[in-house]
């Protein structure tokens, strides 16, 4: 079967999933109509207003008219309102907010996966090829370490170690501007990365949203380099308690393909042994890997979401925490929609990836 | 004339948790140039075992080949294997592996294998690698042990890329030749040919042209050194002194790596690969004509799960026989398939072996195809030989109880007795054998001396061989 | 029919008795997954007798103030012999508290664990096993549901749905129950296309008898080996979600998580942990050793019991 003929049936598949998630969307925002309507009231709560609000969010109808009210909101981008208890920036339409707050988190799970992949991979596969030896058994432990460990204290190790009341020196530490919320980043030597976190007060415009990308943008070498440092840490936290499952799965799913006869017959032609390694186990052995990255996915956006909260690193996983202390439903379940999406998105793509590493899926 | 393959006292067992089990115990045999041996026994007899121990394809750990010397020819390709590793027999039984001789050793062995001695085997489908097409999988082979003709390829293929550089310099597209710089010639034609695709040609070929003249030297003195050790290769199997072919071996283990042609034809630019995977893919589509595969160009773009078993054991026969071995193993090669497709591929394989003369050893467990194809057999039973004789010889005079016993139990259309006639007992477990013959338990002639100590071969004929202590005394010798 | 229903099954979970006798014996064999098996009992014991024998209040117990300027505050006390684990913010005594702990988190854990097992297994052995329309369903949502990452989906229930122990343990079931739903589904897949299963059905066996006395002993080595990993995972994100303030039972709960939270947010942020790092590192101590330990004792089951590990 050809490749795009298996996408377009991969994509019709993600309908369901996409129906599925907007209908648990919907049961739970509209759970707690109470809390639903607070969202839009501020402190003004007379029973007038609360009876527009209701006719505003058409509450007065049957439960299918609001689900279709709902989805009509959904892809129109109407989703409401920033409640006046956020503590950041109440009242704005939560899809400007996400315009602020996708970058960040998406540019601090891109850097984690890729961390990920650069420990994991490697550990996987020594992991396997020196099956029981001394380099195996330390992987493993290393590995499920790793696993074991809760984000958060991770993270609050880390910034104990690295944070502004650490020993070492100034130059390793990261520092947060002020206490002011809005610029809630912590770096290292605050004035490199002031302007590009103030941008209300430097005047600097963040076309793309992304830390890194942006500051290329502008050229600024130092910033770049001082938000790479910054970076690193958060992805770390997430990277390292998440990196253990793939280190896992790989071995074990190599130690599978090792055991095939075609790697016999690999052999029986002569192929060196680093070679059959490289080319005829780790393409089968990744292919197998990949059906795992859904669950994978999942952790580690939970890990983001928490490290966020440690590190003040301004994406929506910040954003769902304090939407979540302050009670302001509507954030919430606009966060967990996206964040579901992403994930939605993130496995089609591994399932396009798998389809091309191993051709007997596109039967299927 | 000396054997295309002598096996001596091989003796291979696996070291498990549960003890040791003694797989292959002190197996001689020899196969003649140009014959096809039979190899046969029942399951779990050590036949597959045998065949690996040669190709030296046992996984180390838990297995070993202990004792034993393979002759290749005259050349031991098998020396050193107790050097490999150090068996401490003490409480339970303890393999310590000395990697760095293992290493050595498996750099000459990676030579051998797929070029003088090649494999076949059972069951096709699970033994292709199902994410790479089958042109893939034939090119891999032809690439790794052709390294001068490759060279030799990207030399041509360069010069061409002179010329060609020289041809478009001038504007000039008139040649038509069949190779390499004719087809060129005709892609750039038909690419409408006007300035426009001439200059941009130029320019590709000038980049590459200009990696090309950087490492000019490299690749001619990486050509020239890979044809001396292809003569030196040659001298190996000829008639020498052990101690010129220790020396020769250590060269060739050392230099081999050196010339690494897959990590090369990823750096090649891409005209010279293309160059070398035309070649290569003429190469494989010739080859899957010569095992009679119809289609023979689409079947190269499609994957093992796309084809049926007898074609995938045909592409696998090529495969094996892409370098023209001398000896060919073919393990159970019909036994998966349907029995049409057995005698295609049966025959398919007496062709070939007529036209390139090579030594096939046939290891299967159904006499009938025994029968069929083979000059002389061996019958194995857990794990020794117990009879050698010519086809011919088995069927009509056998020796060997075992042997006796495999015979009588083949079912006969016109046998008037109904009742089938079968061997008492059960094949033996090999992490305790039953000491002395092994077949002992199971014999209808067995008598003291069986239990106590294990028979030699003896030479009732010439040519025919039996492990049994009833023909004790009686050997022609 | 019945009775003879629960003298078959029973029997299966005999013969899977003894076998589990033999695994035991190999898993001893394995220091590490029995260091792992010590150290699980170990907690566990602790969270049953340990609050009997603390009893008592763990919060106000130490009486050192000081003034910071703007108001008197409870310092935190170092680990001492009085205090063995030290004290957190307001006079929490942190020995009381971790121990204390350990009853809450193995309770809310064990609760669901079992009980997503149990939903994930049902609800797989069905869509297994039946197939078509409703197994398509099943697994269409099993879908859903693993694409919402877990935390998020927890928070988003406690802060709608309120923050008490039932919206906790029904929202972390949700989360883990499609797991099992896909390990049970596939072994039924293959199971059903073995021989035995596929006579008892010939011999005109009902499907229900067929999943209990085929299908599910046949399953249960991965559940179980899924079940030691997940704890662990739960009591991760239990701690999660304790930390992040959106746990049950109010402010001085005794939770791992929650004591490290207390840091954060009584203590004022960063400056606070970094000068009393004890009330830090200690509960997350707590929390890494119990949950490694539950890995190791994991992974000594599935080395034990997959045969083609077994030397």
């Amino acid at each position: 079967m050809k490749m795009y003929v298996y996408v377009i049936r991969r994509l019709i598949l993600l309908i369901p999933v996409i129906i599925g998630v907007t209908l648990i969307t919907f049961a739970l925002s509209h759970a707690n109509v109470s809390l639903l309507i607070a969202g839009y009231l501020g402190r003004v709560r007379t029973p007038q207003h609360i009876a527009i609000v209701k006719q505003e969010l058409h509450l007065n109808l049957p439960v299918y008219e609001q689900y279709f009210y709902y989805l009509g909101n959904l892809f129109t981008g109407n989703w409401g309102y920033l409640a006046p208890t956020e503590v950041f920036d109440p009242g704005t339409p939560v899809v400007v907010e996400f315009q602020r707050r996708f970058p960040p988190t998406l540019e601090l799970a891109v850097f984690a996966t890729l961390l990920v992949f650069l420990m994991g991979l490697p550990l996987g596969v020594f992991s396997a090829v020196k099956k029981d030896r001394l380099t195996d058994q330390i992987t493993r432990v290393i590995a499920m370490t790793g696993v074991s460990i809760p984000v958060f204290w991770f993270g609050l190790l880390i910034l104990i170690a690295v944070g502004p009341n650490s020993i070492l020196p100034m130059q390793l530490r990261l520092v947060g501007v002020g206490q002011i919320p809005p610029s809630y980043y912590y770096y290292p030597h605050s004035s490199i990365l002031e302007p590009w976190v103030n941008t209300k007060v430097s005047g600097l415009t963040r076309p793309t949203g992304f830390l890194l990308i942006d500051t290329l943008l502008y050229g600024d070498w130092q910033a770049f380099l001082a938000g790479l440092y910054t970076l690193f840490w958060p992805s770390l936290s997430v990277a390292f308690t998440s990196f253990g499952l793939i280190v896992r799965f790989l071995r074990s799913s190599m130690l599978e393909v090792m055991n095939q006869d075609f790697i016999r017959t690999a052999r029986s032609k002569g192929v060196p042994e680093y070679f059959v390694v490289r080319k005829h186990v780790r393409r089968n052995a990744l292919g197998a890997t990949t059906t795992v990255m859904g669950l994978f996915f999942a952790g580690l956006l939970g890990g983001v979401v928490v490290t966020e909260t440690v590190f003040g690193w301004p994406g929506m996983g910040r954003w769902l925490f304090y939407a979540a202390i302050g009670g302001d439903m509507v954030s919430v379940m606009a966060t967990t929609f996206v964040f579901t999406i992403v994930i939605v998105t993130a496995n089609l793509i591994v399932d396009i990836i798998y389809s091309y590493l191993d051709p007997r899926v596109r039967l299927e | 004339m000396e054997n295309a393959l002598t096996v001596r006292n091989l003796k291979t067992q696996f070291f498990i948790y549960e003890g040791v089990v003694k797989a292959i115990d002190d197996v001689s045999f020899e196969l003649k140039e140009g014959e096809v041996l039979g190899l046969v026994g029942e399951t779990g007899c050590g036949k597959s075992v045998t065949a690996f121990s040669i190709m030296k394809l046992i996984p180390d750990p838990p297995g070993r080949i202990v004792n034993g010397e393979v002759f290749l020819g005259n050349l031991n390709i098998m020396k050193n294997v107790s050097k490999e590793a150090r068996i401490i027999e003490g409480k339970r039984v303890k393999v310590k592996h000395f990697y760095s001789v293992i290493k050595k050793n498996e750099y000459f062995f990676n030579k051998i294998r797929g070029k003088y001695i090649s494999m076949i085997f059972q069951e096709p489908m699970a033994a292709l690698n199902p994410v790479y097409t089958v042109e893939d999988q034939i090119v891999e082979t032809l690439i790794l042990h052709n390294k001068t003709n490759m060279l030799k390829i990207i030399k041509a293929a360069s010069e061409h890329m002179e010329e060609l550089k020289g041809m478009l310099e001038k504007g000039e597209l008139s040649y038509s030749g069949d190779d390499y710089l004719g087809k060129e010639i005709q892609r750039i034609r038909e690419g409408n040919g006007g300035k426009e695709s001439i200059k941009r040609h130029l320019e590709l070929l000038i980049e590459e042209g200009s990696l090309y003249i950087r490492r000019k030297s490299k690749y001619e003195s990486m050509l020239a050194r890979s044809e001396e050790l292809d003569k030196l290769e040659e001298r190996l199997l000829s008639n020498i002194t052990e101690e010129e072919q220790m020396e020769i071996i250590n060269i060739l283990s050392k230099e081999t790596r050196k010339i690494n042609l897959i990590r090369m034809s990823k750096q090649l630019k891409r005209k010279v690969r293309d160059a070398l995977l035309l070649e290569a893919r003429r190469e494989a589509l010739s080859l899957l004509e010569s095992v009679e595969i119809p289609n023979a160009w689409g079947v190269l773009k499609l994957y093992p799960h796309e084809l049926s078993g007898g074609m995938l054991q045909r592409v696998m026969i090529s495969i094996a026989l892409a370098n023209n071995p001398k000896i060919l193993i073919a393990d159970e090669p019909t036994t998966a398939l349907d029995v049409t497709v057995q005698a295609q591929i049966l025959r398919l394989l007496r062709n070939l072996q007529d036209n390139l003369r090579t030594s096939i050893i046939l290891i299967t467990h159904d006499l009938g195809v025994i029968a069929e194809t083979c000059n002389r057999v061996a019958v194995m039973y857990a794990g020794n030989i117990v009879e050698t004789a010519s086809t011919e010889e088995l069927f009509m005079n056998p020796k060997h109880p075992y042997t006796i016993g495999l015979l009588q139990s083949i079912p006969r259309v016109d046998n008037p007795n109904k009742v089938l006639k079968s061997i008492t007992g059960n094949v033996p477990n090999l992490l305790n054998p039953p000491a002395g013959c092994r077949f002992h338990p199971r014999c209808p002639f067995v008598f003291d001396k069986c239990r106590v100590e294990k028979p030699e071969t003896i030479e009732v004929s010439p040519g025919h061989t039996v492990a049994c202590h009833l023909f004790y005394g009686k050997g022609v010798n | 029919m019945s009775t003879e229903l629960a003298g078959s099954f029973s029997r299966s979970l005999r013969a899977r008795y003894e076998s589990f006798k033999k695994t035991f014996f190999f898993f001893t064999r394995s220091p590490i997954a029995t260091i792992g098996l010590a150290v699980v009992i170990f907690y566990i014991l602790v969270g049953i007798f340990g609050p009997m024998i603390l009893g008592g209040n763990p919060w106000k117990t130490t009486q050192v103030f000081e003034y910071n300027g703007i108001y008197i505050y409870n310092v935190p006390q170092p680990p001492s012999l009085h205090f063995p684990f030290g004290t957190t913010f307001e006079g929490y005594n942190l020995f009381n508290g971790v121990v204390k702990a350990a009853r809450i988190d193995l309770m809310v854990a064990a609760i669901v664990v079992f009980s997503g097992a149990i939903v994930g297994t049902l609800l797989g052995s069905i869509a297994g096993y039946k197939g078509g329309a409703l197994g398509d369903v099943i697994m269409r949502v099993t879908d859903v549901f693993l694409s919402i990452p877990f935390l998020v989906l927890a928070i988003a229930f406690l802060v709608i749905l309120g923050r008490n122990l039932t919206v906790m343990v029904v929202a972390l079931v949700l989360i883990w129950w499609p797991t099992y739903t896909r390990i049970v589904r596939g072994q039924v897949l293959s199971v059903r296309e073995l021989k035995y299963v596929e006579a008892s059905v010939a011999a005109g066996a009902s499907s229900f008898r067929t999943i209990f006395k085929h299908v599910i002993p046949n399953s249960i080595y991965p559940i179980f080996v899924q079940v030691s990993l997940d704890f662990g995972n739960v009591i991760l994100t239990l701690a999660a979600l304790f930390y992040l303030g959106v746990g049950f039972a109010g402010y001085y709960t005794p939770e791992w998580g929650n004591l490290i939270g207390l840091a954060a947010s009584l203590g004022g942020g960063l400056p606070a942990i970094t000068r009393y790092w004890w009330t830090v590192t200690i509960p997350g101590l707590a929390i890494l050793i119990l949950v490694v330990s539950l890995n190791l004792l994991g992974d000594g089951l599935r080395d034990v019991m997959d045969p083609r590990l077994r030397r």
